[in-house]
């Protein structure tokens, strides 16, 4: 059997199942972008290997907490990969390179350049999604897409990206409803027209 | 320490500016505790949270891409085997047979009980030996009882080391017998990030039943306690130690660890032979 055309979903279930070629196809498939993610949030190697490593092997100590029904497994994995990255930079915080909060600055964005910036072996991973997002993050004002990726990436609340952008609360607090909205929509119509992700 | 907070209830709409933040973890925790214990009570709060979780989790796919070393991948399918030979096959051959062997064991002893239970009504003449079974079979549902413990600790010692192994900042130590027990050895693996420990133990001596083994973390201004255990009839013994272990502990720091003969019931302060030890430099 060649598992890599097989889909996301029989893999887990095959993952549950104890299979291992399974595993590693998911590996194979999500490796990069895992480590990807946790590298953009922890900005330390040795550390987002370590975390890579982790969310791999609870997915396979416990791929029955994946459930299909409740969303696509991509989705699943990178908010495991997110969440514990951000508690990584949040408890080890001066264990990482960034001491202090992020700089809230254009050096956060990472559309400027974006595509320039893949490493050209690992780029085709999901590109019709990935460049679907990249499409409606681009599509937002930069104050916008700012404070989002503060958020997202940077493990930033409200409260500390206002403070580091010397902006009121409220402000932000409508900066990424806004974004937030745009984007949900964005990916919405993509759905509707290209039957995609 | 801070108390905990009491939750805010707030309303939908309230609960719907704060929707999207949450997605992204951009909440702070008092915000986020309210948000969560609204959407508990709320279907249609819950769903739009579903959806924003959704697309926030799609960000991801904005990060620029970078490979992985392949030696992480060598060391997760590494690390993968070794979880698999525990958590899917091991308690797979043995456990559920065992634990099928003490429920029929069980079974049968119950219903070996009720019969003499029977006997014991019927022929009441005859008490002295209806007296005697009923002793044989609550000696053998101790044994039953024993071998069962053995298996949950066995089974506790292994979901122990599953949980230590997988985590990256596992360390492990050896320890070597002394002269008192020259050809004991021991390791003792732990994780701050699972707080835990777990020791294994083996060719210890037999001890009398009012002696226990005891684990020491020496540190370089004191003794503490990590637990006492004992060996079965192979020498093997084995210890699960509950404790965040990262080398320091009120300022004192870590130098390796001991194990000593000591009462049953265990002493805050060493005060028997030095059976094993180690050094963590």
């Amino acid at each position: 059997m060649d598992y890599a055309t097989l889909q996301d979903d029989e893999l887990m279930t095959r993952v549950c199942a104890g299979e291992m070629t399974a595993f590693e196809t998911l590996y194979d498939r999500y490796g990069d972008l895992v480590y990807s993610v946790v590298l953009r949030v922890v900005s330390d190697g040795h550390i987002a290997e370590d975390i890579t490593q982790d969310v791999f092997l609870r997915l396979w100590r416990k791929p029955e907490q994946f459930d299909a029904a409740r969303g696509k497994f991509v989705t699943w994995l990178l908010s495991i990969a997110r969440n514990r990255s951000i508690d990584e930079r949040r408890s080890h915080g001066r264990r990482l390179r960034h001491e202090a909060l992020p700089p809230a600055t254009e050096e956060e964005d990472i559309l400027p350049g974006t595509s320039d910036a893949d490493d050209p072996a690992t780029a085709a991973v999901l590109s019709d999604e990935r460049a679907a997002v990249r499409q409606a993050l681009s599509t937002l004002p930069p104050e916008q897409r700012l404070a989002v990726q503060l958020a997202y990436f940077g493990g930033l609340t409200q409260q500390e990206i206002a403070n580091q952008l010397g902006q009121p609360l409220g402000t932000v607090k409508t900066r990424i409803r806004l974004a937030m909205q745009k984007m949900r929509v964005a990916l919405q119509d993509r759905r509707v027209h290209d039957g995609a992700v | 320490m801070t108390e905990r907070s009491e939750t805010m209830p707030i309303d939908c709409a309230q609960a719907r500016e704060d929707i999207d933040a949450h997605a992204i973890g951009a909440l702070d925790a008092d915000e986020a505790r309210n948000l969560d214990a609204h959407v508990a009570g709320c279907g249609e709060c819950a769903g739009l949270l579903e959806e924003a979780r959704d697309s926030g989790a799609m960000l991801g796919l904005a990060a620029p891409m970078v490979s992985a070393s392949p030696l992480l991948k060598a060391r997760i399918m590494a690390s993968a085997r070794v979880l698999d030979e525990k958590p899917r096959r091991a308690p797979m051959r043995w456990w559920p047979a065992a634990a099928a062997a003490l429920l029929v064991a069980t079974l049968g002893l119950a219903g070996w009980s009720s019969y003499l239970q029977v006997q014991v009504r019927d022929l009441r003449g005859d008490n002295r030996a209806a007296s005697t079974a009923m002793a044989q079979t609550s000696e053998q549902l101790a044994s039953v009882r024993a071998q069962l413990a053995a298996a949950t600790e066995a089974q506790s010692m292994q979901d122990a080391l599953i949980g230590i192994i997988a985590e990256p900042d596992m360390q492990w130590s050896e320890l070597s017998g002394t002269r008192n027990a020259p050809t004991a050895t021991a390791r003792y693996w732990w994780s701050a990030r699972e707080a835990m420990g777990a020791l294994i133990a083996t060719d210890m001596p037999p001890l009398p039943a009012d002696q226990a083994y005891q684990l020491w973390f020496v540190y370089d201004t004191k003794w503490e306690s990590a637990g006492t255990f004992q060996v079965d009839s192979s020498g093997q013994g084995r210890l699960v130690v509950k404790r965040d272990e990262n080398g320091e502990e009120d300022g004192a720091k870590l130098e390796g660890f001991a194990v000593t003969v000591e009462p049953a019931s265990g002493t805050e302060t060493r005060t028997g032979a030095m059976v094993l030890a180690s050094s963590l430099n």
